[in-house]
Order: C-alpha cells, then sequence, then structure tokens
C-alpha cells in the first residue's frame, strides 16, 4: 500500500468496498465511449487528488496494451463491420473502444482502491460479509503474482538450458510450451499442498466474522456509489 | 498432555502396486524430539502426512492401522487445527501475500484475534529473526526466509505436537542451528517434535530419538545419549557463520591465487526493488577447481550465480565467462559455456520420458534427435538411470528428480557447471556418487561453483570456499584455512 497524500476522510473499508462494487457495476450500464471516457478521467483526476496516479499508471500500463489489442482487433474482424476507412471497420471500432474503455475503468476503480488500502484490511472487511470470502480473495490474489512469476523463474531454467525464443510466432509459440507445461504442472501440486496448508493450519468456521458500525461518513460514501449507479443507469438508456 | 501411538500403520496411495508404508509401529511421549531420517521415497512424509490428517483426508489410499493421541484409547486419526504444528515437505508454497498474514491465518483460525494475535506474532517472528520482515511479500523473500515463515506458521499456535518435514532444507547453519535450540526448549516444556530429514546429521546431536525409514518400512530405532548436551553445542558446532565482515581477511591464501580464471566479476553491483542484493563484489574462480560458495539466508549467493548466466544484469560492475564481458552476451550463448543445475527441478521438467528430459538441452540446441538420444543414454548409464528412461519424471522422487535435471545439464558438456543447493533435494548416498562424478569432471577440465549451506559439502569436497554477507564478500581462501578461521570465530 502507498502512503496517500490526503486521508480519504477515516471512511470504512467495508464501506468503501461496497462503494467500489456499486461504481463497478454502473460501468455495466455505460454504453457510450464518451461517458466512459469522462469516468476514466474522472478516476485518474481522483487518483492523481491521493498523489497515486503514477503507481496507478504502471499498474494499468498492461491494461492499456491489452485495451490496444482489442480495439485492433474488432476493427479488423468484428462481423458487424459495415462501414469502412480502408480496412478498418467503424463498427468493430466503436464496440472496441467502449469493450476496451469499460476494462480500463474497471481496473482503474479497483487498483485505486487497492493501493489505498493495505490487502490485509481489504480480506479483514470482506469477512464481514462471510468469513470464507476474505479467505477467498486472499488465496486467489497471492496465487496470481505468484503465477506470474513462476514464469519467469522457468522461463529463466530453459534459457540457461539453452532454449532460444525465436521471432516468428511459431518459434514462439514451442518455446513457450516449453514454459507453460512445468507451470500448468507446478500450479496442480502447487494447489494440492496449498490445500494441505489450509488443512493444516486448521482453517475452520473458527474465522471470527467481522462485525462493522457504519458512521455518517460510511454512509454518505455509500450512498455516492448508489448515485453513481443510478446515473449510469440514467444514461444507459 | 498428548502423546502418540502408532499400530501397524500401513498405507498405499491410490493407484499404487507397493505400499510406501508397511506395519508402521512406535510411539511419542511429551518432551521428546524424534528424529526421523531415510532417503527421499522411503515414507518419512507419508507418516507425517498420516500424523497430520492429510492421510486419508485429502490423500486418498488404503490406510490401515492405528493412530493414537493422547490419552484417548479410541482409534481415530489426530485432529486438525491446534493440536498440530506442521510444516510441510515444500516450504516455498504459502497460502496469502504477506508474512504478517500467513502467520496470522492459523492463529485466526483458532479464534485468536486483536492484541493477543499481534502479540503472538510479534514474539514468533522475533524467535525466528523474522521481525523485520513482517511487511514483506513472502515472494521476495529468499528460500531460507520463506523457510522461517512456514516454521513460524508451525509454532504458532502454541501446539503441544509438532510435525516438521525438512524444516532446514533451506537454512543456513546459523539459522539452523537456532531453529534446534528453539525446538530443543519447546521439548524441554512438554511438546513432541517429530523432524523428518533426509540428511539427519545437523539434527542429529539435537534429538532424544532417531527412527531410520527405508523401503516404507521402519528398520532402526535408537534411543541416544547424546555426547554432548545440548547447551554446550554452541561451542562444539564448527558450522555457525561468524561474522567476518569487520575482520581482516588479508592473511588468507588462495584470495588472490588465480592461475586462469574462468569466472570473474569486477566490482559488481544488483539491487533488487526491495535495495538488497549484491554489493561492489570482486571474485573469480579458477579453471579446474571446485568453489563452495556459502553464506547466511539472504546473503545473495543465487543472485551472485544468475549473473554467470546472464539471467541477471549488473547495475554496476562488470561480469566475464571465460574471459569475455558477459554484457551484450545473451543467456543462450553463454548456456553453452556455464551449465547451471536450479534449486528446484520441477521449474524446468516439461518432458514426458527421462530420455527425452535429459537429451533436451541437446535438441535445444540443434543436436538431430537420434543423436541426442544417443548421448543421453550413455550419461544416463553412468549415473544409473537406465532403468527408468521410459519413466515420467515426475514419477520419480526428488532426489532423482534433481539427477535427471543435473543429467540434463551435463549432457551438453559445459566447461563449468553451477550448482544451486545440490543437497536440498539429493539423498546423501546420491550426492556423494555425484559429487565424486563431478571430481572426475573437474580433473578433466571443468570448473565447478557449488552454493550450499552444507558446510561438511564445502569442506569435503571444495578447494577454496567464499563467504557472502549482506550481499558482500566477507572472506575467500582455500576451503580449509577459511574453515578454520570460522571456527575460530566461532569461539570467540
Amino acid at each position: 500500500m502507498l502512503p496517500v497524500k490526503r486521508k480519504l476522510f477515516n471512511i470504512n473499508i467495508g464501506a468503501q468496498a461496497v462503494s467500489v462494487l456499486l461504481v463497478l457495476l454502473s460501468i455495466l450500464f455505460l454504453r457510450t465511449w464518451s461517458t466512459l471516457s469522462i469516468f476514466t478521467l474522472v478516476s485518474l483526476l481522483i487518483a492523481a487528488y491521493h498523489g497515486l496516479l503514477i503507481p496507478l499508471l504502471k499498474r494499468l500500463s498492461p491494461i492499456v496494451f491489452l485495451g490496444s489489442v482489442i480495439i485492433i482487433l474488432h476493427t479488423l474482424v468484428n462481423p458487424q463491420n459495415r462501414h469502412f476507412i480502408l480496412f478498418f471497420g467503424l463498427e468493430g471500432f466503436n464496440y472496441g473502444l467502449i469493450t476496451a474503455l469499460r476494462l480500463l475503468d474497471i481496473v482503474t476503480v479497483t487498483q485505486i482502491f487497492m493501493l489505498v488500502n493495505p490487502l490485509r484490511n481489504i480480506i479483514t472487511a470482506l469477512s464481514w460479509i462471510h468469513p470464507d470470502l476474505g479467505t477467498v480473495l486472499g488465496l486467489v490474489l497471492s496465487i496470481l503474482p505468484v503465477m506470474r512469476e513462476q514464469m519467469e523463474v522457468t522461463l529463466n531454467a530453459q534459457i540457461a538450458r539453452g532454449l532460444r525464443i525465436g521471432k516468428y510466432p511459431w518459434q514462439r509459440i514451442k518455446a513457450y510450451l516449453v514454459v507453460m507445461i512445468p507451470i500448468v504442472i507446478k500450479s496442480l501440486i502447487r494447489a494440492q499442498i496449498m490445500a494441505q496448508l489450509l488443512h493444516v493450519r486448521g482453517y475452520n468456521s473458527k474465522r471470527e466474522k467481522r462485525k462493522i458500525s457504519w458512521n455518517h461518513t460510511d454512509r454518505l460514501v455509500i450512498a455516492g456509489g448508489f448515485c453513481v449507479l443510478l446515473i449510469s443507469l440514467g444514461y444507459g438508456k | 498432555m498428548a502423546s502418540i501411538t502408532i499400530r501397524n500403520l500401513s498405507f498405499t496411495y491410490s493407484g499404487a502396486v507397493f505400499p510406501a508404508l508397511k506395519k508402521i509401529n512406535f510411539s511419542a511421549t511429551p518432551g521428546q524430539m524424534i528424529l526421523i531420517s531415510g532417503n527421499n521415497g522411503s515414507g518419512k512424509s507419508t507418516l507425517m502426512a498420516c500424523l497430520s490428517g492429510i492421510i486419508p483426508e485429502l490423500t486418498p489410499g488404503k490406510l490401515e492401522g492405528q493412530i493414537f493421541c493422547g490419552d484417548n484409547t479410541d482409534p481415530k486419526l489426530l485432529e486438525d487445527g491446534p493440536s498440530l504444528g506442521v510444516v510441510l515437505q515444500d516450504s516455498d508454497v504459502y497460502l496469502l501475500e504477506e508474512v504478517y498474514e500467513e502467520l496470522a491465518f492459523p492463529l485466526q483460525n483458532s479464534g485468536t484475534n486483536g492484541l493477543d494475535l499481534d502479540k503472538r506474532i510479534q514474539e514468533v517472528a522475533s524467535s525466528l529473526g523474522l521481525s523485520e520482515l513482517l511487511q514483506r511479500r513472502i515472494r521476495s523473500l529468499s528460500g531460507g526466509e520463506r523457510q522461517k515463515v512456514a516454521i513460524g506458521a508451525a509454532l504458532i499456535c502454541d501446539a503441544p505436537i509438532l510435525l516438521l518435514d525438512e524444516p532446514v532444507e533451506q537454512l543456513d547453519p546459523l539459522s539452523a542451528h537456532n531453529l534446534f535450540h528453539t525446538l530443543r526448549k519447546l521439548v524441554e516444556n512438554g511438546k513432541i517434535i517429530l523432524l523428518c530429514m533426509h540428511n539427519p546429521i545437523a539434527a542429529a546431536p539435537w534429538a532424544d530419538r532417531i527412527l531410520c525409514f527405508r523401503n516404507g518400512e521402519l528398520f532402526e530405532e535408537t534411543i541416544k545419549s547424546p555426547e554432548v548436551a545440548p547447551s554446550q553445542l554452541n561451542q562444539t558446532n564448527r558450522w555457525i557463520f561468524p561474522t567476518l565482515l569487520n575482520q581482516d581477511n588479508s592473511n588468507l591464501t588462495g584470495a588472490e591465487k588465480v592461475e586462469h580464471s574462468v569466472l570473474e566479476v569486477r566490482n559488481l553491483t544488483y539491487r533488487y526493488d526491495t535495495q538488497s542484493g549484491l554489493e561492489n563484489i570482486t571474485l573469480k574462480v579458477n579453471q579446474q577447481e571446485i568453489l563452495a560458495l556459502i553464506g547466511p539466508n539472504g546473503s545473495g549467493k543465487s543472485t551472485l550465480v544468475k549473473h554467470f548466466v546472464g539471467l541477471l544484469r549488473p547495475l554496476a560492475g562488470k561480469v566475464f565467462v571465460d574471459g569475455v564481458d558477459t554484457e551484450k552476451v545473451p543467456t543462450w550463448e553463454l548456456a553453452k559455456q556455464v551449465g547451471i543445475l536450479f534449486q528446484n527441478p520441477d521449474d524446468q521438467i516439461f518432458n514426458s520420458t527421462v530420455l527425452e528430459e535429459i537429451a533436451w538441452s541437446l535438441f535445444a540446441r540443434g543436436v538431430p534427435k537420434s543423436e541426442a538420444l544417443t548421448e543421453a543414454r550413455k550419461l544416463a548409464a553412468e549415473f544409473d538411470l537406465q532403468s527408468m528412461l521410459d519413466k515420467h519424471p515426475h514419477d520419480l522422487n526428488r532426489s532423482l528428480r534433481q539427477l535427471v535435471a543435473l543429467t540434463s545439464v551435463l549432457i551438453t558438456k559445459p566447461k563449468i557447471l553451477i550448482l544451486d543447493e545440490p543437497t536440498k533435494m539429493m539423498d546423501l548416498e546420491l550426492l556423494k556418487k555425484v559429487m565424486k562424478w563431478l571430481e572426475n569432471y573437474r580433473d578433466q577440465g571443468g570448473t565447478i561453483l557449488i552454493v550450499t549451506h552444507d558446510m561438511m559439502l564445502a569442506e569435503n569436497y571444495s578447494d577454496r570456499v567464499a563467504f557472502l554477507d549482506s550481499g558482500r564478500l566477507a572472506g575467500i581462501g582455500m576451503t580449509g584455512e577459511l574453515l578454520r578461521l570460522m571456527k575460530m570465530a566461532n569461539q570467540t
């Protein structure tokens, strides 16, 4: 978690989480690229206000790349393309842009939430809903970077054995097969060992279900989330 | 107080032909530390799994016999939860992201929260040297540090019975010594501790009893009176790393005794995001020598050797392989001269047979398949792997998988061989065979760099020893001389 320059007015993490969920839901109802763009801009301004813009942009860079790929693919091959500039379909471009912006907005909102709050506190807050929910989230979030790290470790091991990743796609596919198989096997082994760890560390129903008491600010924040949802429903029609 | 009694325990894994455990009988009473030794695949971990309830809850198979716990005479398996603290064999697997969360998890499961939870975490972290790592992400820790976290999670609930499978596999000698010291105190307070280790030498002086497994059978039990009382072990244990950083090591011979260096780093500096790494290291490795690289957990040993194959590039300084600056040399090119055996063979094994796995390093270099397979068969015969060539590598035990990984590196006949913690997975018997082969390899012109915590390996096989501490080269010299210096420093 990074230090936030301006305090979030002591807002309870549970209230933040509920509000974030409502905002994420609202993103699904925004249907035009202009409203999604405005949403993105507002999110970035909020991040900048709290001194989180640079770390946020670093985390968003793979999503921007992915979004560009989505736009290009839809522009070229979307079956609903009817109007073209050269060989770029306008309908596909519009659809791709909306999809990419929606993905960017979802990731931006969740990343701001995670940058502001330590993971430990998020998991504790979610156990208000159900103790298992927090644990499941914690396990999932811990696995993702491990798989990324494992990819790097395995790739390094194979390169050190002489693997060359060529320039052509079929060479790259062949090279990544050499990497993916150990990763899949290790993931399966890891999942088995994690199950054993849950067992031997006594994972059970004694985990405390957290009680939350809402203050005035928390209620305002949640109300704000509902407002955003209602506005997006209104714009979505 | 809990006790353990096992009667005629047998277990056969689902789909297996032969039982992994054959009519095991033994008992353990409070205030005992029992060391269970045996080669990989002998049944030690299976026994631990039966005691912890993993078998049959999570692992199917045919379980026979009885396990009793406490004073209850009803035959039942031990309950999970706070009655047991367990360290599994693979301590690189963890549940949550941060050290603090990982240690908190078992306590939360036992209903402990709030200030009590925090207090207990601080206590256990302090005893294991983890206090400064509590807010760190576990994936950023070294192997030894992760192992300490796993041990902490087992100790944290103050369970009356502790089952520890290879608990010091990745620990440096000082950390291992401190751990045994802590465990000894717990035993004196009435706990039962079962330790499984394929190499029992370090733990033997601390144990009350030693059980030996072979092929699923308990074939020897020793109730020993330690020759040296545990309280005296601090003075007689020569395997503890002292701090050499502030000592004048200029009298050491061998530090600059370089004939023809094949590996060299000059003023090498490298830093991770956490700011730890390597600081201004200058080191040369001679042709036809075995150099052991030793040092505490997190001192930078693995980081250093990765520079020799180009997996890491220096922030400052230079790296030379056979006189060539590696700055612009791609890793696959360096791999022609430098073979590296990583700690975990599962990071690289992907072929469906042992034969193909061994031959793969030649396939990757464009050698025709038939030629590569022929070479693989020849080399496999030198390591007695002929009978396993058609097996899937993951059907072999850890020790043999490590041997397959080593063979797949040696098949390319690299001039320089780097072994990263070879004793972590290899049995003692197999390791002796491998080291004998490697000594011949050295005599025929090869150079070997071994990263290890195993001081006996360093003493018995290396020509020189280099000692890293906190990312800096704290000492380098002829093996006998440096180890003598370390012993003297330890006794002062």
